[in-house]
């Protein structure tokens, strides 16, 4: 019993260490309006190393980024990233997870 | 008059090649929507044009099938470079005389900058003004016509993730080769792609379906033919482009009909019937 107790408190702590690595990132971007726009904001960011994942959503312009805790973001340096895109950065948020970062479900139901 | 033909068919070439981007965007003129820094387009047009008539029991066809290629770059954020190339065929048929070119027709290289760009979740608004050359790169009198001519124009974007709207205004200089000048042209278009599906958009939506409609008014000069005026040219003519396109995140895919609403050209200059267009855009 104690040694089963054991070994879950130890995976558990496991978990936890690795986990904590990653953090997130919320991007306000606007001026994207297609599905081009979004395709390219993902690349762009995926191209950064560290960077494990990027899920845009389109209504909203949030982009939620997902990376392994080595990325330090800037205002600068997304100000630039998407100005080459052809959009405008204004804001992000950090998150101490990736959770925001799982691609979500329906964000547009109203749309159309 | 065959040659009056050939200029009518050359300038409805010239009118038709739009670069667009990989954005939902006019299939029949340009947006100012951007080419992203350092990202090539390349977009495939294929274009039946048909022109006829009767014209004192003589009967004027003309038909021009043509390949448009188009090659966009983005130098900077706001500058964007585009050149077109035509291949065109065209077959005439003018009362017993029938006659058929192909071969490269008139290149257009042009640049685009945009001024003005107000983004908002979802929702921007562009301004752009363009200008270029078209080169005498056809063979003149068969599928091009000699001179090499100037553009320049204003186009307005507004566009949000349920509709677009596209508007340019263009005006076009025709210079003379071989004692012909084609008479001036100013255009005014317009265009509205709605969204129609999906109705819903997910993170897992990977393409919207417009339906287009673009209108396109052109006022031309008449002709001149070794100084003297060529009553049978210029006039102003409209057109309705109905179409459909769909836009992934990659690629797009269009069709639009352009259809004569207002003919209304100076003595027996040749109206056209229809246009039909097909065209593939890529980002990369």
């Amino acid at each position: 019993m104690f040694k089963t107790l054991t070994l879950s408190l130890g995976l558990i702590m496991l978990a936890g260490s690795a986990m904590a690595g990653e953090t997130g990132y919320t991007l306000q971007v606007d001026g994207m309006t297609c599905p081009f726009c979004v395709a390219t904001s993902e690349k762009a960011l995926k191209k950064i190393k560290g960077v494990k994942g990027a899920t845009a959503d389109l209504k909203t312009g949030v982009i939620n980024v997902c990376t392994d805790g080595s990325v330090n973001f800037t205002d600068d340096q997304l100000k630039a990233l998407f100005l080459e895109k052809g959009f405008t950065y204004r804001q992000m948020t950090k998150t101490k997870t990736c959770a925001a970062a799982a691609p979500s479900k329906v964000t547009d139901a109203a749309a159309g | 008059m065959v040659k009056t033909s050939i200029q009518t068919v050359c300038l409805l070439g010239a009118l038709m090649a739009a670069p667009g981007t990989a954005f939902a965007a006019p299939i029949t003129f340009n947006t100012a929507l951007p080419v992203s820094k350092g990202e090539f387009l390349a977009r495939q047009q294929f274009i039946v044009t048909n022109l006829s008539d009767r014209l004192g029991g003589m009967k004027r066809d003309v038909t021009v099938r043509a390949g448009v290629s188009v090659l966009g770059y983005g130098v900077t954020p706001k500058l964007a470079v585009f050149g077109v190339a035509p291949l065109v065929n065209i077959d005439r048929e003018i009362g017993t005389m029938n006659r058929n070119d192909t071969g490269l027709g008139d290149a257009t290289v042009f640049a685009r900058y945009e001024i003005y760009r107000k983004d908002r979740p979802g929702k921007t608004i562009r301004i752009a003004p363009f200008a270029g050359l078209t080169l005498p790169t056809g063979r003149t009198g068969k599928t091009g016509d000699g001179s090499t001519d100037g553009f320049a124009g204003l186009i307005f974007t507004a566009a949000s993730t349920n509709w677009n709207f596209d508007s340019q205004i263009k005006y076009t200089v025709n210079r003379r080769a071989k004692g012909f000048a084609r008479g001036d042209t100013i255009s005014a278009d317009a265009s509205l792609q709605y969204r129609l599906s999906p109705n819903a958009i997910t993170v897992s939506t990977h393409g919207f379906l417009y339906g287009v409609m673009e209108a396109n008014l052109t006022q031309l000069q008449r002709d001149r033919l070794g100084g003297l005026i060529n009553p049978d040219s210029g006039g102003t003519q409209a057109f309705l482009s109905p179409g459909l396109q769909y836009a992934t995140r990659r690629w797009i895919a269009e069709t639009a009909l352009k259809i004569p609403v207002v003919n209304d050209l100076h003595g027996a200059a040749l109206a056209p019937n229809y246009s039909l267009i097909t065209s593939l855009r890529f980002n990369f």
